[in-house]
């Protein structure tokens, strides 16, 4: 059997009755899961900056000591960096009914920046949060050896969280990256490698 | 765009081109539980997308971008973790009569959608356009690539699904 002929069985399957669809139903279920992928995304950025807030306000509130309103100003600097590069993002994000080649190099940037926030996650979020304490610590511990076991403490929290953002950075968003940049390499590459070739080529192919 | 041509717009096109998202799914996902998934994931970003369509590009074209980039990104356990899809043959309303055809050619479509998954992503989507009748201009079009270009890939296509599909008697 040749192409031409798969060609037109492929396309005499599309000349047969299509099932039935309920589409008032559908757009129903279409709609619940717009509705709550708007909802989780909503929540998940209230809840990160609302945290860093409710710290914020908590700290400065607390009292007159200085350490705690370097607390406070650690948490409200995060916050606001967070809630800033969520904005940026939701406005970059790839547009579904680009082109392929665009769509590939919007995901691979987004991707990209994924990979950036959570390898730099040590100092745009965990130093900040956690330097304040550690100093509010070695100030008011009440012995060296009590200053020093809380001081352990919250290190080794600080390592736990950091490798955990780096596992995740290595098994999922590093294999979606390469993945995204051989998909590019490969439409780039057409481009590059075809620049010498008889342009008529394709043509010729067709007929 | 008002909500009401977003939802006849919709209307319109799970009825007119439902078969072209089929192929796709079938192109990309290979159990029927993640073709089932993926098509439900592309009419989401077929809802999602529809207010960015402003009718400078054809139906087909828009959503061939629309499915092929979904498929780009569909992760099935990513996807499981983000929305519960219902099962798309629960919006079934009624399946149609079953049409004469042989079981031979039925075998012979299955084959050919595995020899397409079978193919590199990028590859896959011009072997289903191709397949589908698309002029040179629309692939190039839908991929982002110049019309040229199309023509040398789709020679490469062309030999590497024959490969995929040796020893079935078919020859491209």
């Amino acid at each position: 059997m040749n192409f031409e002929q798969l060609q037109q069985h492929l396309q005499q399957q599309d000349s047969r009755p299509q099932p039935k669809v309920d589409a008032s139903l559908l757009l129903q279920e279409v709609r619940r899961n717009h509705r709550s992928i708007e909802t989780k995304s909503f929540w998940r950025d209230f809840r990160e900056v609302a945290a860093a807030v409710f710290a914020a306000l908590y700290f400065a509130l607390r009292g007159p000591d200085w350490t705690y309103h370097l607390l406070a100003v650690a948490a409200a600097g995060v916050g606001l960096y967070l809630l800033v590069d969520r904005l940026r993002q939701r406005r970059h994000r790839p547009s579904q009914w680009e082109d392929l080649r665009t769509f590939v190099e919007q995901s691979l940037r987004q991707t990209r920046h994924q990979t950036w926030l959570l390898r730099n996650v040590l100092w745009w979020y965990l130093l900040p949060l956690t330097v304040p304490p550690l100093v509010s610590i070695a100030v008011n511990a009440d012995s060296l050896q009590q200053g020093m076991c809380l001081g352990v403490i919250t290190c080794l929290l600080i390592f736990f969280i950091y490798r955990l953002n780096q596992k995740v950075v290595t098994s999922d968003i590093v294999p979606r990256e390469q993945e995204l940049e051989r998909l590019l390499a490969s439409i780039s590459e057409q481009l590059s490698e075809n620049s010498s070739i008889d342009p008529t080529a394709g043509v010729l192919e067709k007929q | 765009m008002t909500p009401h041509e977003q939802e006849s717009i919709f209307r319109r096109w799970l009825s007119d081109h439902q078969g072209l998202l089929r192929r796709v799914v079938k192109s990309f996902a290979p159990t029927s539980e993640d073709q089932e998934d993926l098509l439900q994931e592309t009419l989401l970003q077929a809802w999602i997308s529809l207010p960015g369509f402003r009718g400078d590009s054809k139906d087909t074209t828009w959503l061939y971008r629309l499915a092929f980039n979904t498929a780009m990104v569909w992760q099935r356990k990513e996807q499981r973790r983000r929305v519960k899809h219902e099962a798309f043959s629960n919006f079934v309303a009624h399946e149609p009569a079953p049409p004469n055809s042989s079981p031979a050619v039925d075998e012979l479509i299955e084959q050919l959608y595995r020899a397409i998954r079978d193919l590199p992503k990028l590859e896959a989507s011009l072997a289903l356009m191709h397949l589908d009748g698309l002029s040179y201009r629309e692939m190039g079009e839908v991929l982002g690539i110049l019309e040229n270009h199309v023509g040398v890939r789709l020679h490469r296509v062309r030999k590497q699904l024959a490969e995929n599909l040796k020893g079935n008697d078919h020859e491209l």
